[in-house]
């Protein structure tokens, strides 16, 4: 396998990623997207759900803690190849980059981790705690939202201010990185609400923040495998090797 | 659209005399509807083309919002009506008013920094605009504290839930908007305005007016309908 092959396999972790995430969740599996659950569950509804899925529960943590891996060769991806935008300066909003993904990451792993811990002993668990439990799975993935903008947002900016005569991404998907940052923001309000659109179960916190932000990690991915695939003899820049030390921006 | 994200995406970097000449060039050579009117030939797509894919995907945030805001109305026509009726349809309609002002004075704003003709008047017309935005948001205040007073709070029901988050939505589109008015009087008050100075005005004020149409939608949605 050549370096350019396993750098477009890292493209392809997103769309992975995506598959993996969404398999774990939907019937019949884990059963969280759509929730079979809702906010005003009784404990007792929640304890019946769990004690009767307890092996799709558990399988669907297992499939999604294996599909997080693949979430932040993705990520490093993006901020690798934004990284010789700045060149000759420090490569902040990079950094910016790969401090975002081990929160994203940890987010979605610490997700199945609480999907599995819920499903390890529901049998003789209190049914109040396990509410409890279960209201904690759903504030974990929905409520991490605007690490999740900023992170976007370095991701446009980079690409809104790339002068490199081959720009390593095409300027459009600037916005769709914005797009992603500004429209996502929806799900953070679910802390306030137990009924309606932006319950946990609701359109605004559950379904469309989803929607949103898998189509934003298939664009990229793909643009991602675009990018590695016409960087041939562009990178030497962003070679560690070759990087000046001090500010050399002529302006 | 591929070729217009092409063109724009070429010509980014470095823009060129001729670029910016062609960019100025429709209005001051061929005015494509009578006199003066500042119009461009056809064909052009007002700012970059990726602010569109922005503002449509946006849009798309709202076209969900009102299916799901319609969807739960017809599930619970009464208690959205007796709700509807709560609201000071005054406070609306000022604010309508205010985003109509500002709309027009970008409009406005852009034609003078397009036609060249009177730059001393481009960051007059784009100061109005943001005051017009400020009052809109002084205007809001007493609104969600008028409601607030009554103890008429987001989880009080279904109608004041989906209130709160489309107004509060929309809100934070105008004060990212008003940082775009900001942007857009800085750039109007430079002595001299390039050809990407002017894609770069014309992004920011299509986003503006789509923060006037969201209301234009918004207020009879909320305010009106029964």
């Amino acid at each position: 396998m050549s370096l350019k092959k396993a750098h477009v396999w890292a493209g392809w972790t997103g769309a992975i990623f995506t598959a993996g995430f969404l398999i774990a969740c939907i019937p019949p599996l884990a059963w969280t997207i759509p929730p079979k659950l809702s906010p005003t569950s009784s404990p007792a509804e929640v304890h019946r759900f769990y004690v009767d899925h307890l092996t799709q529960i558990r399988a669907g943590a297992w499939l999604g803690m294996v599909a997080s891996a693949f979430y932040y060769p993705w990520g490093a991806a993006i901020a690798a190849m934004t990284r010789r935008i700045e060149n000759g300066r420090p490569p902040i909003l990079t950094y910016t980059q790969l401090g975002a993904v081990g929160v994203a990451v940890f987010n979605s792993v610490l997700y199945f981790f609480w999907m599995a811990y819920c499903a390890f002993r529901a049998e003789t668990m209190d049914p109040e705690m396990l509410r409890s439990l279960n209201d904690f799975q759903y504030i974990l993935l929905e409520f991490e939202v605007f690490p999740l903008s900023l992170w976007a947002i370095a991701i446009g900016l980079l690409i809104l201010l790339d002068k490199s005569p081959k720009p390593v991404f095409p300027r459009w998907t600037a916005w769709v990185n914005f797009w992603f940052a500004g429209l996502v923001m929806t799900g953070q309000f679910m802390i306030f609400f137990k009924t309606g659109p932006v319950a946990w179960n609701g359109v605004l916190a559950l379904y469309w923040p989803a929607s949103v932000f898998f189509t934003w990690i298939c664009i990229m991915s793909y643009m991602v495998i675009k990018g590695v695939n016409s960087e041939d003899g562009v990178t030497q820049d962003a070679d560690q090797q070759n990087y000046s030390i001090g500010p050399a921006d002529p302006a | 659209m591929s070729q217009t994200t092409e063109t724009s995406a070429s010509d980014g970097p470095e823009v060129s005399g001729s670029v910016a000449a062609a960019a100025r060039g429709p209005i001051a050579a061929e005015p494509t509807d009578g006199e003066g009117s500042g119009r461009w030939s056809v064909g052009h797509i007002p700012g970059e083309a990726g602010i569109w894919i922005f503002i449509l995907g946006d849009m798309t945030l709202y076209a969900a919002l009102f299916g799901s805001f319609i969807y739960d109305r017809s599930a619970h026509v009464e208690q959205f009506n007796t709700s509807s009726a709560t609201l000071h349809t005054a406070f609306g309609m000022v604010n309508t008013l205010l985003l109509l002002v500002s709309s027009i004075s970008v409009v406005y704003g852009i034609r003078s920094v397009r036609e060249g003709l009177n730059p001393k008047r481009a960051p007059l017309f784009f100061k109005l605009a943001f005051l017009c935005a400020l009052g809109f948001v002084v205007n809001k205040f007493f609104e969600y504290s008028d409601l607030l007073h009554n103890q008429l709070d987001p989880t009080e029901n279904t109608f004041y839930t989906y209130y709160y988050i489309l107004t509060g939505i929309h809100l934070t589109h105008l004060l990212a908007g008003m940082a775009v008015l900001v942007f857009l009087w800085k750039v109007a008050a430079k002595p001299k305005i390039a050809a990407p100075d002017i894609r770069a005005m014309e992004s920011g004020a299509s986003f503006w007016h789509v923060v006037d149409l969201l209301w234009i939608v918004l207020f009879p949605l909320l305010y009106l309908v029964s």
